[in-house]
């Protein structure tokens, strides 16, 4: 098994990488004195993967939206019962999730890791997809779908996606609805756990206090007495998306006192991977910190007119195929904070950004990332989910020191334009 | 394992240290609590008020840029109610120093910024900004009622409301709107005044730092005593017996929200209170528990159905989102598991898997620096001084009778549920 250790000075960690005979991937991350161990394993999956190639055809087909998200659930379904029972049984927390771009199986204890690990693979290895399990997740995955219907603070987000995309999966949601999760069938689920399954589409990070050549070992042997299908290109088929936006404003009414707000930049800079998607990423946080962070005058001025308060929130979503840069919260006057914001971009469009603004963004991102560390669980999910697109996320503080003013100037002027902007917003009924 | 080592500073503030280097940040925590008086919406205001603005920084901008100068450390405030204390959290996080090559002392700049943020305030005609005050105030009304915006937030506060209407544990920590809304300046500044002299200050530390040298630093930063005139805390009061309430409302919401209390009797220094965390563990503490193996994987529900304990309280806590043509079905199925539970019908598997969660939560918290300082000061709140390994080797010694009677004890206070009026009827199902 060929190991390579990557070292990290800025932050003393090391991660130690092998690709597996199966194809799979494993990131260990020895986290010195911590009493919980971490291991998520991951794919190349989500909600936007609904056209693709399916195995044995030449064209791309369609499923039925949600159906990442169910497969989610129904694995975890056993002959003997949930797998998830047996991660109680070590006395570890399991869970799992799906975006709109992975899905990812997870535990965390404190003792039996190697137990949990074991487990963790054998169970996301090993569908079992019946009928009756199928009709009988349904129910539930209907509750979770009417659970976030009623989150006014997602309703504001995904109609903002709708607002930017016209097309691209991305604007729906993630769980589908309960139309579209009624039309899934076990055969449907073979055929995307076939697809998107396959330990080349996938990527296992383990992180804790363990002995890194152990644990490899122990990953090494468990995969290698498993039996896989040669593996197979996955060809996914994404719709072509216009750069322009589909609707520019979209106004709901619901059962809440504050309205909500999303204001939306689309990214025009697509198609990149790897080194230039990271610098992208972390180019549009540094922008973000500079011209709406808590010091910047725009927040300031903001929060001292009541139009936004401490929830308020700013993000840059980066893919390969697809970027778009949000800014949510409470207002009571959503018309005239996105007056404001807009006309402070404006303006900063044409000053553009100081150099002291600059340096202190820079700065101030540094030691943000480095409390980031503390979240053992994020940190590894960041490795998984940036292994994907071909990006080391410990080498965050390293790309912050090769950007420069002039590339933040240019991310400026390029990026927060009226033209990609939507808005959408959440009244009181 | 993790423990603080306590130290007092030269004008008598205590200070709670833990060096470790598991992290790559420094963490410091400053508790202030007083009893949860009538006045409670003023001292859930007065930490946003004095993060406005102070004297070496005068404005939030100033402020602001001067934490981003700090690495970017990240400045919080929280309020709690922590037994029948009153607690307000000032949270400062910062990167560890020795990870850096700026020549700045970090840690005692960020210490002195802290400092000046809760002793050395802004002044302008003998209080606080009017500007600061009005806007806080406003952000404050917003948060109380924004409450309104999170269903399951807004029935777990109703429920409790309900069951403690007439006693300050009813009482949103972040305050009352009405009582926000009449805050003058002057007001605001004779509270602080008060704190200042009877609130109890405590601070604690994590991080890559040496006792000795952070409580020097302390002494220098905070260069005043605190808290000289401070009154004991009240011990905690447990719900009295009275009959079941049934609480119903409506909202155009697409699920409902159904919160159940019960009453155990039990509070934290009683014999049964590790047995009623071992009760809440096995009845609807985790995924494996009767709940959540009930309501939403046999009968398909709800997405999630727990329980929680409210330790002070010794009050349980079920929750639940289901639809609202489900609500009969759900509540005979909670109460089936009530009933199992006084029948002892736990299997040794559920008993085991129950313990390791808990033991598992206990042990994690040492990786979580600020969530184990919180704990570490609740139980001094709550006149408790034992540590995790304690209450771990505490819970192993639970024995199932003793669950048993705990069981026994559960009494439904309140049932409160939120009626939702945009369901499709369809979408439920009895089992």
């Amino acid at each position: 098994m060929q190991l390579s250790e990557q070292f990290y000075p800025g932050i003393r960690e090391s991660v130690y990488q092998t690709v597996l005979p199966s194809g799979l991937t494993v990131l260990a991350m020895p986290r010195s004195g911590w009493s919980r161990y971490y291991g998520v394993l991951m794919t190349r999956y989500g909600s936007n993967d609904s056209q693709f190639v399916w195995p044995g055809q030449t064209e791309a087909r369609a499923v039925p939206d949600g159906i990442a998200h169910f497969l989610e659930h129904q694995l975890f379904a056993k002959p003997w019962g949930s797998a998830d029972e047996r991660f109680a049984a070590w006395g570890a927390n399991c869970n799992a999730f799906t975006s709109w771009t992975r899905t990812a199986y997870l535990f965390s204890t404190t003792d039996h890791f190697t137990d949990c690990l074991s487990h963790l693979i054998d169970f996301v290895y090993d569908p079992y997809f019946t009928a009756e399990g199928t009709a009988r997740e349904q129910g539930i995955i209907e509750q979770e779908i009417d659970m976030f219907l009623d989150e006014p603070s997602w309703q504001v987000h995904l109609n903002l996606l709708q607002g930017l995309f016209h097309q691209h999966p991305v604007r729906r949601d993630i769980a589908g609805t309960a139309e579209s999760v009624g039309q899934v069938s076990k055969q449907l689920l073979d055929v995307c756990y076939q697809t998107f399954y396959q330990p080349s589409n996938m990527v296992l990070v383990v992180v804790g206090d363990f002995n890194v050549q152990e644990v490899m070992q122990q990953i090494d042997h468990q995969m290698a007495a498993k039996r896989f299908v040669a593996p197979s290109k996955v060809t996914r088929l994404y719709p072509t998306e216009p750069e322009s936006i589909h609707q520019a404003e979209t106004t709901v009414r619901a059962s809440v006192r504050t309205p909500l707000f999303a204001l939306g930049f689309k990214d025009r800079h697509v198609g990149l991977s790897g080194e230039a998607l990271f610098r992208q990423q972390v180019l549009t946080e540094l922008l973000l910190h500079a011209v709406i962070g808590k010091s910047s005058p725009l927040y300031q001025k903001l929060y001292a007119e009541g139009l936004i308060d401490g929830g308020f929130e700013s993000s840059y979503a980066g893919h390969p195929d697809h970027g778009y840069t949000t800014l949510q919260g409470e207002s009571k006057d959503p018309e005239r904070l996105r007056g404001l914001i807009c006309e402070s971009f404006d303006c900063l469009q044409q000053t553009g950004i100081s150099e002291e603004s600059f340096l202190l963004s820079r700065r101030a991102l540094h030691g943000q990332f480095l409390q980031s560390l503390n979240g053992l669980e994020n940190t590894a999910n960041d490795l998984a989910d940036g292994f994907f697109d071909g990006i080391d996320f410990l080498r965050y503080p390293d790309v912050l020191t090769e950007l420069t003013l002039a590339d933040l100037n240019r991310r400026l002027r390029e990026h927060l334009r009226p033209e990609w902007t939507a808005f959408s917003q959440v009244l009181p009924l | 394992m993790a423990s603080f080592q306590r130290l007092t500073t030269e004008h008598g503030l205590a200070v709670f240290v833990r060096p470790t280097i598991q992290f790559k940040t420094t963490t410091v925590q400053m508790f202030i609590d007083r009893p949860f008086a009538d006045d409670y919406s003023l001292f859930a205001l007065l930490p946003h008020v004095l993060k406005r603005g102070n004297a070496a920084y005068p404005d939030s901008l100033a402020l602001e840029r001067r934490f981003d100068q700090l690495y970017g450390a990240t400045f919080d405030v929280t309020t709690h109610r922590l037994a029948e204390r009153h607690v307000v959290e000032l949270q400062l996080e910062l990167a560890d120093q020795s990870l850096l090559t700026d020549s700045e002392q970090l840690f005692s700049a960020a210490l002195d910024t802290l400092a000046g943020i809760v002793i050395r305030p802004l002044i302008q005609d003998g209080a606080f900004n009017r500007d600061y005050l009005e806007q806080e105030k406003e952000a404050q009304i917003r948060a109380i009622e924004s409450v309104y915006n999170d269903k399951a937030e807004y029935a777990h506060q109703r429920c409790l409301q309900e069951m403690f209407a007439g006693d300050p544990f009813s009482r949103l920590a972040i305050g009352e709107v009405e009582q926000v809304a009449a805050i003058t300046a002057v007001d605001l500044w004779q509270l602080y005044q008060s704190v200042l002299q009877q609130a109890n200050f405590q601070l604690f530390i994590s991080g890559n730092v040496q006792p000795e040298q952070v409580v020097e630093l302390c002494a220098r930063a905070f260069d005043r005593p605190l808290g000289t005139n401070r009154q004991a805390a009240e011990p905690s009061r447990l719900p009295t017996v009275r009959p079941t309430r049934e609480v119903q409302e409506e909202q155009p919401v697409a699920q409902g929200k159904l919160v159940l209390a019960y009453r155990t009797g039990i509070g934290r220094h009683d014999a049964l209170f590790l047995p009623l965390l071992v009760y809440n563990g096995l009845f609807g503490g985790y995924g494996h528990s009767k709940l959540f193996q009930n309501v939403r994987e046999r009968a398909s529900l709800a997405y999630d159905c727990s329980s929680d304990l409210i330790a002070t309280k010794g009050v349980v806590l079920v929750e639940a989102g289901i639809s609202s043509a489900d609500l009969d079905a759900a509540r005979a199925i909670i109460d089936q598991q009530l009933a199992a539970m006084c029948r002892r019908e736990w299997s040794d598997e559920e008993w085991d898997k129950t313990l390791l969660a808990l033991q598992n939560g206990l042990r994690g918290l040492a990786d979580r620096p600020t969530r184990l300082a919180l704990t570490h000061f609740d139980r001094l709140v709550n006149g408790q001084d034992t540590s995790e390994e304690e209450l771990i080797a505490g819970i192993q010694q639970v024995t199932h009778e003793q669950v048993l009677t705990v069981a026994r004890q559960l009494q439904l206070d309140t049932a409160y549920f939120l009626r939702g009026t945009t369901e499709d009827e369809e979408n439920s199902q009895c089992n």
